[in-house]
Order: C-alpha cells, then structure tokens, then sequence
C-alpha cells in the first residue's frame, strides 16, 4: 500500500503550469483537445507518442507549438528512403586545420523531435532511434553525447498511403508511450480554425504571439516530477497489470503486450490523474490510458484481421471483461 | 444447312473449348443478335410497364416468363450468319411467327425452367422437334456435355445479376456528392418509380447478356453436332473429293479404252469357258463337300472376328441413364394396363431431369449456406468465450447485477437499518465500512428501486455517470458526494471526517426518502 494520507490534490503552481500548457495549445491546434491532452500526457511522463492520420491535420503545428509552450528547441526530420542514421545523429568531421574529428552533431539533439512520416525510412535509419528514445543519448564515434532534458520524440505516419513504406519494428513500436489518432475536426472548430487562419491571426509564424505565458524546460521537468509522484493504490496497479495480461491470454490476440505497456500505462495514468487535478490514480484512469498505450503494441491474430476487428475493438472488449478493483 | 460455308473450322473440341467459340461467335455477330433480342423484349417490357403501372413487379415476371421466346430469333439469325445462308426478311409475319408459334406452350410451361434451355433451343427453333421425338434427341444430344449446359446458364445469370447491380453501383457512385437530398426525398415518396428503374435497369443487362447466352449454348450444340454426324470427316472427303482432277479431258478419254478392253476380255474368256462345261459339271460334284466344310469353316472364323474388338465396343458408363422404350418393350412385352400408364409417364422425363437438376441445385445451395451459418454461429462463440473469458461481460446484460466491480450490493448482504449501522461503524473508527455501507446501500436502490442500469464491470465515475444521465438532480447531486468520498477513501487512503460521513448518510434518508 502506498501513503495513505497524501493530499489529493496536486500544488496549485503545478495545476496552474499544465492548465497554462494545455490552454495555450488548444488555443493553436483547434479541434484536436484530445490529441493535445495525449501529446501533455505523452510529455509529463518523459514518454514518445507516434501520431496517425491524414495529412494537413495539425501535426506540425502541434509540435511546434508545445516547443513554443516551454521555450524549447523544435527540430523537424523528414524521413524519405535515402536517410542515413548519421544525417539524424551527427557525425564526425575531420578539420584539417586542426587535425583532429570535430562532431557535427544532427538535428537529433534538440528538446522535441518531429519524425515526420517515420515509416519511408528503411529499419536502420529507424532503427537509429532506438538509443535516443530508450536512453536519451546518442552515442558517435563510439562516444555517447546526453540529450537535453526534455527530449520527446513526436513521430507521424499516413495511415492509407502504404506504397513504398516500411513498418516499424516492434521494438521501435515499443519505445513509443501512446499511439495517438488525429482525426477530423468537428465542423464548428474546423469553421473556428479556417476563420482565424485565413484571417493571419494563426500561422506557424505566429505561434509565439499566440502564446500567453511561456514555461521554462524546468518548469517541464517539474511537472513530470509531479506526475513521477502521484500516488497509485496496489489494487488499481494490479487492475493495470491485470489488463496487460489479458492481452496474452486471449485467443483474439497472436501477441499480447510486454511489460513497457503495464510501466507505460502505469505512468501515463499518473499523468492523467496529475492533468485532472489529482494526487492519486483512479481506476478510470487507467482506462482512459489503457487504448492509446496498448493499441500498437498488440498484435491481432489472423482471425480477428480477418473478421475485421481493429485492436481498438479487441482491446475495449478485452478491458470490459475485467473486474474493476475493489476494496 | 452448307457444311461447306460453316464459318468456324469444324473439329471436335472440349465442351468448355466450344462456350470460348461461342463468346467468340456472339462477338462478331453481336449487334445483329442485340438488335433481334432487344427490340421484341423491350416493345414487350414497355407494353408490360405500362399495363402493370401500379405492380411493376407482374410486368417484371412477366417479361422474364417470356425470355425462352425472346431468344429465338437471335438464335435463328446466328444460324445463318454461321452457314453463311441470306438472312430472309425478319418483317415477315409469317417468319416471325413461325419462329416464335412453334411449341410455345411447352417452352413456357414444364420447360419454362430448363437449365439447359440455350443447349436444347436449337433443336426446337432449327431441328423443328416437338414432344417425344425433341426429348429423345434433346437425350442424344445431351450426353457429355449436359452438365457444360447447366453450367452456362448457372453462370449467365450470376452476370445478368452482377451486371445489373454494377450499373446501379455505377450510377450511385456518380451521384454528385453536393446533390439536394430533398429532391432525392421526394422521389423516394414515390418507390413506383424505382421499381420501373430497376426493372429497365435489369431488362437491359438481360438484352447485354442474351446474344452470349444463346451463342454460348448453340456453340455446344453445334460442337456436339460435329462429334455425333462427323462433320469434320465429311468436310475431309469433300475436300479430297474437289481436288479430284475428274474433269481432265486427257483422264477421261483413257478411262473410256479401259473400260472398253475389259469388256472385251470379260466376253472372249465366257465364251472358251463354255466349251469345257461338261468336263468341269462332274470335278464340281467331287468338290461339292469339301467346299461345304471350308464354308463352314470361314463362317466360324468371320463370327469370331465379328465379336471381338474393334466390331464389339464395350463401353463403362458412369451415370444415371433411362432405358429407352424399346429395350423396355422387349424385356416386359406384356406389362399391365396401369404400369403401362406409368410407363407414359416418364415421356416427360426431360422435365423431371430439369426440375431435378433445378431442386438438386437449391438443395446443395442450402446445404452450403446452412454449413456456413453454422461454421459463422460457432467461431462467433469461440471467438466471444476467448475473448471474455468464458462471460459475455462485453455484451449488456440484461439481468440486473449482485455485485459491481467486487462489490456486493445485494439486499441479503446490507443491513436493515443502514443509518444505525453506518453510525456503529463510524463510532468504532471505521470509516472505510461506513462509507462501504453506503455506497453499495445507494447502488442496491438505484438498481432496484430506479431500474438503473449498470455492468458488473463499471467504475465508480461510470456509475456515477450513468446515475447523472438517468436520474433527478438530487439523486445526482448526492451520488456524486458519495462516490468522490468513496474514490478518496479507496484510492487515496484519505478517510473523511465523522460528522461528514453522517451527513452523507442523512442525505441518503432524505433522497431515497427512507
């Protein structure tokens, strides 16, 4: 059991840093409320999130907003067939003068990093980020250079155009915290956005305008101390592992989620109980969480595919047949 | 009927080979055959439309009914584009009806739902068979390639239906997506119209696939013509007959000296002959048995010969086949009046064989779909027991629930007097089971009392989300307090104060009025 008589409610400071994070990204990237309440998610737990959808829905700007937000540095990789791992990580330059390798470093080394379209890489240039994501390092020329704290990998993929694409690895997949859907906006928020934008009152040039109050990348680190500290009962974790493993035990599943998911949602219920304004962890929590962790980290068996379920469907089936904690 | 101007090379194909010639053959004669279909169909179709305005359906039926006498003019036409004969003036009434009159009641009475119908149409329409003599060729006929013939018009309809839901399917995808629905609305008041479209779009995919059909089906025919009268070996001698050089005046004139020195010859050796009558009179009487016994002889020989291959043909036949009238005649001379009777009967066997082939197609169809269903019912179990577990927690249950998320709310469970038992509990410090009391206490009547509906699986925030979206305000407002009490004191391990928990538990007696 954990502390028992903790506060309930996270410090006013604290509450104040995420309302100020969330309201100033919302304010940018209209009709997308739960994406940006993911990508916070996402950031408070030190985690990566990979982003699908269409093209032209946001993604950019989200990014480049939430950069904004703390004062952070925004580094965007196109990824096509021919990049190279050391285009992204940096490399070693000999400099005559000085007869000696200077290092170049990439675009890797900054505090968010938008993969865009990560799959028309091959699997070793994807495979690059590995060591960034896992260990917030990279190592060149055998040595490793830290990263700057925050560091979040925001990685996007098209969902329809498959044409010359590479699926990610399983283990790349793992690395990310939360898979995250970019939909369509609603008409009203899309008749919101194109009015201010065709207006000039909202561009990528214009961010910094927007923004009412910047945060520092302390303040960044001290809310994800703050969501670190959230309290969690041992039922509602062992309601969390329990989900995880029902993943292995159905047949509708070829390949259940490993442990990363039960610590992934775990952390990312912390957080979410942190943006609610909260101490401790709820079991509802846990289940607004529990999708956007598992659902790329499963993997359908082939009669589930061919019935047409997606892993949204399975997995929502799969938390209703478990027992909510009780105590 | 000129073998010599057959416009396709006439050589035995494969059953399947000859409905590729056919396709081929409507392709080149297709618009000819299109216009012959078409044209009485859709005059019929219009005159139907209009008489059945308030059923399109009858005019549909009908026109269906009607199809076996749309094809033949069609098919007659092809058959004379095939010999390359004139085409004889198609305005003439007397042709037409001559085509059309022929056996027309059979053809759309007991042979209305023939699967061979495009197979067994050119003996009606060229051979000009009727009754038994049309059975018994249509028999004949049949052997070997019946089943190609079933399966011509088994797949013919599938197009005629593919092809009528490909031009619906086409036209809705060109529906602009900015069109004014109300302007669909208002048609749609009126389902007349789409039953008229339908029945157009449907009799025009038929005039697209009958020039097909029909040729498809008399390829077959025409197939088995050639394997059965050996067309292809007439045309042979034919050929080798042509290029005889018979009119080369040079041969000619040699044949005539020939003929005459044989005459001649034939004449002189009779007359010597003659002479030696008498002498040879008495050799003959000597000889006379010895002759007999080599006679005898040589006719053993020839019946042995006569009875083995290649003059006797054995043959394995490996289906059903009915005895002709002859053999059965033969066999059972004297058959009883009403076994005769029977016997008259299976005249109408090519009848019975279509609603046979017709009834064991339907049969193995629902087998085949039944199995399906059936395979669908229980992978559709297996799948849902491993998903949950063996419970259909995912399903909403109907029955209402003892226990909600480990929680037992049943009335055996709770106390009588809930306020005394949560106040005892309270006094001992134990705010935990006071709290416990009333929070299931307040689900036990919600579902009871309210009728409020709630899964075993749902949280406390999805319990009081329902209660906020079905019940009073106050219920609500109450619940609420409960619940987030209840999440404090479960999960943040923060228990309230006394006099909050009796106030709660007041509250309850004044909301639920206890």
């Amino acid at each position: 059991m954990n502390n028992a008589t903790e506060a309930t409610q996270v410090e006013p400071l604290v509450a104040e840093h995420i309302e100020l994070l969330r309201s100033n990204i919302k304010s940018i990237l209209i009709g997308q409320d739960d994406v940006v309440d993911q990508v916070i998610v996402t950031l408070l737990c030190k985690g990566h999130v990979l982003l699908e959808g269409l093209p032209g829905l946001g993604k950019t700007l989200l990014v480049k907003a939430l950069a904004t937000c703390f004062a952070g540095q925004f580094k965007r990789i196109q990824f096509t067939p021919d990049l190279m791992p050391a285009d992204m990580t940096g490399h070693a330059v000999y400099d005559m003068q000085k007869g000696k390798f200077n290092i170049r470093r990439g675009p890797i080394f900054t505090n968010l990093l938008l993969a865009d379209e990560i799959n028309r890489s091959p699997a070793k240039t994807q495979a690059a980020l590995l060591e960034v994501m896992q260990e917030q390092q990279v190592t060149i020329e055998g040595k490793p250079y830290p990263l700057n704290a925050p560091f979040m990998v925001l990685a996007t993929q098209n969902p329809i155009d498959q044409e010359g694409t590479y699926p990610l690895p399983e283990a790349e997949l793992d690395r990310f915290l939360l898979k995250v859907f970019i939909h369509y906006p609603e008409f009203e928020q899309e008749k919101q956005m194109v009015s201010q934008v065709t207006k000039g009152k909202l561009s990528m040039t214009t961010i910094d305008q927007q923004i009412s109050q910047q945060l520092s990348p302390e303040d960044i680190m001290a809310l994800q101390a703050a969501a670190e500290a959230n309290t969690i009962d041992d039922q509602v974790l062992s309601y969390a592992i329990n989900i995880v493993h029902a993943t292995r035990n159905t047949s509708t599943i070829l390949r259940g989620a490993g442990p990363r998911a039960s610590i992934g949602i775990v952390n990312a219920a912390k957080a979410w109980a942190l943006m609610n304004n909260r101490a401790f962890v709820l079991p509802d929590d846990i289940k607004q969480v529990a999708l956007p962790v598992l659902r790329h980290r499963v993997l359908l068996s082939p009669d589930s595919e061919i019935e047409g379920f997606t892993p949204d469907q399975i997995l929502s089936q799969l938390i209703q047949s478990i027992d909510a904690p009780r105590v | 009927m000129n073998l010599s101007e057959l416009q396709i090379k006439p050589a035995l194909r494969g059953k399947w080979e000859a409905i590729d010639v056919g396709i081929l053959m409507a392709k080149r004669w297709f618009w000819p055959m299109l216009v012959a279909w078409a044209v009485p169909a859709m005059t019929v179709f219009l005159i139907l439309s209009a008489i059945f305005h308030e059923s399109p359906w009858i005019a549909m039926l009908v026109f269906w009914w009607l199809k076996p006498l749309f094809d033949r003019l069609p098919l007659y036409l092809l058959s004379r584009y095939l010999f390359n004969e004139p085409v004889p003036q198609l305005f003439n009434a007397r042709v037409l009806i001559d085509i059309y009159r022929f056996d027309i009641f059979s053809a759309l009475t007991w042979r209305r739902f023939e699967f061979r119908r495009s197979f067994n149409l050119p003996i009606t329409v060229l051979e000009k068979q009727k009754g038994e003599a049309r059975a018994k060729r249509a028999a004949l006929m049949q052997f070997g390639c019946g089943n190609a013939a079933t399966w011509v018009t088994t797949v013919f309809i599938h197009f005629e239906i593919l092809l009528c839901l490909g031009f619906i399917s086409l036209v809705a995808l060109f529906i602009p997506s900015n069109t004014d629905w109300n302007f669909l609305n208002t048609i749609m008041e009126h389902p007349l119209i789409f039953e008229h479209l339908y029945n157009l779009i449907y009799a025009s995919s038929v005039c697209i696939i009958a020039p097909l059909y029909i040729a498809s089906g008399f390829s077959l025919y025409i197939n088995r013509r050639v394997e059965l009268e050996a067309w292809d070996l007439e045309l042979l001698f034919r050929d080798s007959m042509l290029k005889r050089p018979k009119n080369n005046p040079k041969f000619a004139s040699t044949n005539n000296i020939a003929s005459h020195l044989a005459l001649i010859c034939c004449l002189t050796f009779s007359l010597i002959s003659s002479d030696n009558l008498n002498a040879a009179q008495n050799d003959l009487n000597l000889t006379f048995d010895q002759t007999s016994r080599a006679a005898e002889q040589s006719k053993e020989q020839m019946l042995e010969i006569i009875e083995s291959p290649p003059f006797v043909i054995e043959k394995e036949v490996t289906q059903w086949e009915w005895k002709s009238n002859n053999d059965t005649q033969e066999s059972d001379p004297e058959l009883p009046e009403w076994l005769e009777n029977i016997e008259h009967l299976f005249e109408l066997s090519d009848v019975m064989k279509n609603i046979s082939v017709f009834f064991e197609v339907i049969i193995w169809g629902s087998i085949a779909l039944l199995l399906f269903f059936i395979a669908k019912h229980i992978l559709h179990n297996l799948d849902l027991s491993a998903t949950t577990g063996g419970q259909k927690k995912g399903a909403i249950s109907q029955q209402k629930p003892s226990v909600i998320m480990g929680l037992n709310i049943e009335t055996e469970s709770l106390p009588d007097d809930i306020a005394d038992a949560v106040e005892k509990a309270v006094a001992q410090g134990n705010h935990r089971h006071a709290l416990s009391l009333l929070y299931r206490f307040s689900l036990n009547l919600l579902i009871n009392r309210y009728d409020l509906h709630l899964e075993d699986w749902f949280t406390e925030q999805e319990c009081a989300n329902a209660v906020k979206h079905s019940l009073e305000e106050d219920i609500n407002r109450f619940f609420s307090a409960l619940t987030r009490t209840w999440q404090l004191q479960a999960y943040a391990h923060l228990s309230p104060t006394d006099d909050a928990v009796l106030a709660l538990s007041g509250d309850l007696k004044k909301v639920f009025n206890l």
